[in-house]
């Protein structure tokens, strides 16, 4: 923190104040997830001295570009500035002065419509508290069913189809490697005695995992959440969703929190139902770009849909014909009498090329062994 | 707002391109601070457009980088002349010439550049655009992180390249997967969405200006209304743009049923999405 107030005094005549803004800024979006610290507040302070910081609005844009890193995060980002510097027209003045001006934010602008904005800002942040978040992800499993999951994991990739990649790789029959040829070509004057060749290397596998954490499914949650962190710490390009009523990418969530969870206030907007038939069509449509013929969809739910069956008839239609496969993996397979009869499985099953019963551990590694992800 | 924000601003409108004040302020700080910019959002926003508009007001080159998976040094950054090397090689040789070949060979005169190098080495500086970074592999954008925090590019046979004016560089990605924080960490961010229905139909007004103001708002409308139908291939800017293109070339008074039809093409990108659309009926569109 010393080097930042040396730094920032340095750049600009900004006051005392703005500084120790810009600097429990930081800190203050950690706490929403935002993975941001010294070098951003060094931007932001870089890049005040560069804008008109009378200009609230373009404060807000400028400190955006630097902390934001994803779409998230960018929609979030107004409530979080506004939370943070109780956004008041002119309330920053740029000034000479660079310590002992703390009363600057109180000055200039202090109407009673003002001062209540403050207060309802001041009462908003206190109401949160980030610890108060449900984190179910990992935590309940022991470290030994992690490693086993993860070891089962790695041997459950293995079987899924590998495309062939652009990148090339040593081998016979395969085209010319010039550098490689030409470097030792200089060894014997010039001549290229040996000719070395490259192949195409098999690309890794892309695997989309898309989860059912309603209700009905939370006994599994904990268990499917590590399987899903297993898969995104394999050779394989992953993409985690989880799914009730909305439908959210957790990719960046797992590999951040690693076997912490996903704390409750991230998953805020998903609800206790479950629309399959929605969440799925969303995934199909938001995120068409992950479903290529070469990826493999696994899709772990009960099959419980409260949504219109037409809708998961028609969400099923469209990502069968995106991706290559669909996987469906689901934890009551394996109950004594279950029938696969709900409407939204029985709905969902012709276009599921392989359908799955996985539950806990051993059931993950009886699946593996009979390779039931291999073509 | 700033003056030089404002100038920028202005400056991209004569470009024919309409940014608000979030998307200039940010260009302009790319500007002041030498940051790159990564730009995410939807297909046909127009992130692609906005680096060839910034190299034109700017008046210097535009170089762009199209990634693709298996995308290496040796097609971004640089290459040797491979056969130039070997004839020279067996010239020296045969001639008996006294040369090193070894490191003769390693020079400049042999080395082929690529976009990045060719966008470090141009003067005055240029725009560079790295589009759909999301298809590269991992590996290279680890090759890029010295080149967009550095400016600088390591040749093992030769040292390294330092651009002595950095260029503007502009980064897209459409997130068909996650790009590393190393990445991030070094770009100035900027999400790019659709626009509002003002600013899409002063867009068009731009672009077309030959359409009466009431088709103009009109094919907004329908656009929007279509892309709030969860389509497999949700139109854009761009198809929006070529839509109202197609009406003024068809010299249509008035949207119905029959323009709607023989034009949808430019529009919908896909079969699901043309029968989805007339399941809908196409009087939605036109009386939207």
């Amino acid at each position: 923190m010393e080097v930042l107030e040396v730094l920032s005094r340095q750049i600009g005549l900004l006051s005392g104040r703005i500084i120790e803004q810009v600097q429990s800024f930081a800190p203050f979006l950690r706490q929403y997830g935002f993975r941001v610290g010294t070098p951003e507040s060094l931007t932001a302070i870089e890049a005040l001295s560069a804008i008109e910081i009378e200009s609230m609005e373009q404060v807000m844009d400028a400190m955006r570009s630097i902390y934001v890193k994803n779409p998230a995060e960018w929609a979030i980002f107004p409530s979080l500035f506004k939370r943070h510097f109780g956004v008041v027209q002119h309330e920053w003045k740029q000034t000479t002065v660079l310590e002992g001006d703390t009363e600057l934010q109180q000055s200039g602008s202090g109407s009673a419509e003002t001062s209540s904005s403050l207060q309802i800002e001041g009462a908003m942040l206190r109401a949160y508290n980030p610890n108060h978040g449900q984190r179910y992800a990992l935590r309940v499993l022991k470290e030994g069913q992690l490693q086993q999951i993860l070891y089962w994991t790695r041997k459950a990739v293995l079987q899924f189809e590998s495309p062939r990649s652009r990148r090339l790789e040593k081998g016979r029959r395969f085209p010319i490697d010039f550098r490689r040829t030409i470097r030792h070509a200089m060894k014997n004057g010039g001549d290229p005695l040996v000719i070395y060749k490259r192949k195409y290397r098999r690309a890794r596998p892309r695997i989309v995992i898309v989860t059912d954490i309603s209700g009905s499914m939370k006994p599994h949650a904990d268990f499917f959440t590590t399987v899903a962190w297993a898969f995104l710490h394999t050779r394989a390009r992953v993409e985690t969703f989880v799914f009730s009523t909305e439908i959210k990418r957790i990719t960046p969530l797992l590999s951040r929190h690693i076997v912490h969870g996903i704390p409750f206030e991230q998953l805020i907007e998903l609800k206790g139902g479950t629309r399959i038939g929605f969440c799925l069509s969303r995934l199909a449509h938001r995120y068409g770009s992950l479903l290529r013929k070469q990826t493999c969809l696994i899709i772990v739910s009960d099959g419980y849909d409260t949504g219109h069956p037409h809708m998961l008839k028609r969400a099923m239609d469209t990502l069968s014909g995106l991706v290559g496969k669909i996987v469906w993996v689901n934890p009551l397979l394996g109950e004594e009498g279950y029938e696969p009869v709900a409407t939204g499985m029985s709905t969902a099953l012709p276009y599921v090329d392989r359908f799955v019963d996985v539950h806990d551990l051993e059931s993950w590694i009886q699946a593996v062994k009979l390779t039931l992800f291999a073509n | 707002m700033n003056e030089h924000i404002h100038k920028l601003q202005e400056e991209l409108r004569r470009a024919r391109y309409v940014a608000d004040q979030a998307l200039t302020t940010v260009l302009y700080l790319a500007g002041r601070l030498g940051r790159p910019v990564l730009m995410e959002g939807p297909a046909g926003v127009g992130k692609t457009e906005l680096a060839k508009v910034m190299a034109q007001i700017r008046g210097v080159d535009f170089i762009r980088l199209q990634c693709y998976e298996g995308l290496d040094a040796a097609h971004a950054l640089y290459d040797w002349d491979y056969p130039k090397q070997l004839l020279t090689a067996r010239t020296v040789i045969e001639g008996h010439e006294q040369r090193k070949i070894s490191t003769d060979i390693y020079t400049e005169e042999y080395l082929i550049e690529r976009p990045l190098l060719k966008a470090l080495r141009s003067q005055p500086a240029p725009v560079l655009l790295i589009d759909e970074v999301d298809r590269a592999d991992e590996e290279f954008e680890a090759l890029l992180l010295e080149f967009l925090a550095e400016f600088q590019i390591t040749i093992p046979e030769i040292g390294s390249f330092r651009a002595q004016q950095p260029p503007m560089v502009i980064l897209t990605s459409n997130r068909t997967r996650d790009l590393s924080d190393a990445l991030r960490r070094r770009c100035l961010y900027v999400w790019l969405d659709y626009p509002s229905l003002e600013r899409e139909v002063e867009i068009i007004r731009m672009r077309v200006p030959g359409l009466a103001e009431e088709l103009i708002r009109q094919i907004t409308r329908a656009v929007r209304q279509m892309r709030q139908w969860s389509l497999l291939k949700p139109p854009g800017m761009a198809e929006s743009i070529d839509w109202a293109q197609a009406i003024e070339k068809l010299d249509v008074r008035e949207l119905d049923e029959e323009s709607i039809s023989l034009t949808l093409g430019c529009v919908l990108k896909t079969q699901e999405d043309m029968e989805f659309v007339y399941q809908k009926g196409l009087a939605l569109l036109w009386k939207s």
